[in-house]
């Protein structure tokens, strides 16, 4: 079983991906690959919001969880993964790759899927 | 035209259909006529959250004829019913905060606006209102009358919420002299008559869409994420996944910006109710909902062909 930061190195180290982050459901970060130009925290507060209207309403639809919500932006694809316990979000380029950026976001969130099973 | 699943009207359109006349009476000024359009839609489409909000609405007019206390009390009884079937509708929360806080129950009406900003915190009009709470509030504490002020407030708005649980639609209660309504405080319209101009031409241009595989519902909604047209071969719930769309549409525009990822222009949630992909056109909202294996670069493509025909 891998460590929350390396199975973000390993899906960083995908060509694809700019950085990604895991947080809580209430926005505090875990473990963040993201470099020095984004604020982790900021990141963390506000796509938990994100996270948060999407539970609510699908909540209220009968549904318990989202598989994965992409935000287009005029720089970025920003891809938030419901993993239970905790959100994956990770950056990738406009014109990436789909197929192989959903590969390696899919393997990661089974990583760390995986490891929620294990804690305490 | 885009062709529906069955020929018979189903309820889904009569509800937006009705909001629409009711809507263009409003603005042409026929306040009477709206109502008894509101009144009929609502017998026929009474689990739409849309027609009690357009029903809300349209006594808030008649109250600015009229000025009777009791129009606005039947008004909230209306957006507190739309706020039941759809909990997290935005213009039927901030209208209903409104006429809290003209009611001057304060403590209301700044639980329904941290409601609102939880979810958008850029939200100007929210923003604005709950400036004028804190304003009187500083001013009630400035003046030393905090205590008493507070007390009455809570007092009045245990009582509000009382009657409007207990107020039956469309029925002005009798003790319609007992509200001290702040009179400087106006709720004003929510509609721009430019708007219906545009979303006349967002709503033809959807026939782009009629033979998209695998397409289960499209919504287009206005500038209040209330639906302008709902095509719904899905079936699919016609209250909270507008608001779903109107509020996520929200926050992500606010997360991106403050996330430093640029500006968010559209998003694609996939989701046990099938793929959502929405995009902003003018101030309108549109979401179109595809099944799970749809192809979604395709109906991506569709919807960029859709708006660059929209916008020219």
């Amino acid at each position: 079983m891998n460590s929350l930061k390396t199975i973000l190195q390993t899906l960083c180290a995908n060509k694809f991906i700019g950085g990604a982050i895991i947080f809580t459901k209430e926005g505090m970060v875990i473990e963040s690959n993201f470099d020095d130009q984004f604020d982790d925290e900021v990141i963390g507060a506000f796509m938990s919001q994100v996270a948060i209207t999407i539970k609510n309403h699908l909540k209220g639809l009968g549904f318990d969880e989202f598989q994965r919500y992409i935000l287009l932006s005029d720089q970025h694809r920003i891809h938030l993964v419901d993993t239970g316990r905790s959100v994956l979000v990770s950056t990738s380029d406009r014109e990436s790759d789909a197929g192989e950026v959903n590969v390696a976001l899919f393997q990661a969130a089974n990583e760390i899927k995986k490891s929620e099973r294990f804690d305490v | 035209m885009v062709t529906k699943t069955s020929s018979k009207a189903v309820p889904a359109d009569t509800a937006v259909t009705y909001v629409r006349i009711a809507r263009t009476l409003r603005r042409l000024g026929e306040i009477s006529l709206a109502l008894k359009v509101c009144e009929r839609g609502l017998k026929k489409c009474q689990g739409y959250s849309n027609i009690h909000i357009i029903m809300g609405q349209t006594l808030i007019s008649y109250y600015s004829k009229k000025n009777k206390p009791a129009v606005l009390k039947s008004a909230l009884v209306h957006f507190e019913k739309a706020l039941k079937l759809d909990p997290q509708n935005y213009i039927a929360r901030l209208l209903a905060s409104k006429i809290y806080l003209k009611a001057g129950a304060k403590k209301r009406a700044k639980a329904y606006l941290k409601h609102i900003l939880k979810i958008t915190p850029d939200d100007e009009r929210a923003k604005a209102l709950l400036s004028t709470i804190r304003e009187k509030e500083k001013k009630l504490a400035d003046a030393k009358e905090v205590r008493s002020g507070i007390s009455e407030d809570t007092k009045i708005g245990d009582s509000l919420m009382e009657e409007v649980s207990q107020a039956k639609a469309g029925e002005p209660s009798k003790d319609e002299g007992q509200w001290d309504l702040d009179e400087k405080m106006v709720i004003g319209e929510e509609d721009d008559p430019d708007d219906e101009h545009i979303m006349e031409s967002l709503s033809a241009k959807l026939t782009m869409f009629s033979r998209l595989e695998g397409l289960s519902a499209i919504f287009l909604l206005d500038k209040n994420g209330q639906p302008y047209k709902i095509i719904n071969k899905a079936k699919l719930d016609e209250n909270i996944i507008p608001s779903l769309v109107f509020n996520l549409f929200s926050v992500s525009r606010n997360a991106v910006r403050r996330s430093g990822f640029g500006s968010f222009q559209s998003g694609i949630l996939i989701s046990p109710l099938g793929t959502i992909i929405m995009v902003r056109a003018f101030y309108a909202t549109l979401a179109l909902i595809v099944n799970g294996d749809t192809n979604i670069a395709n109906v991506e493509k569709r919807v960029g062909r859709y708006i660059e025909e929209v916008t020219g």
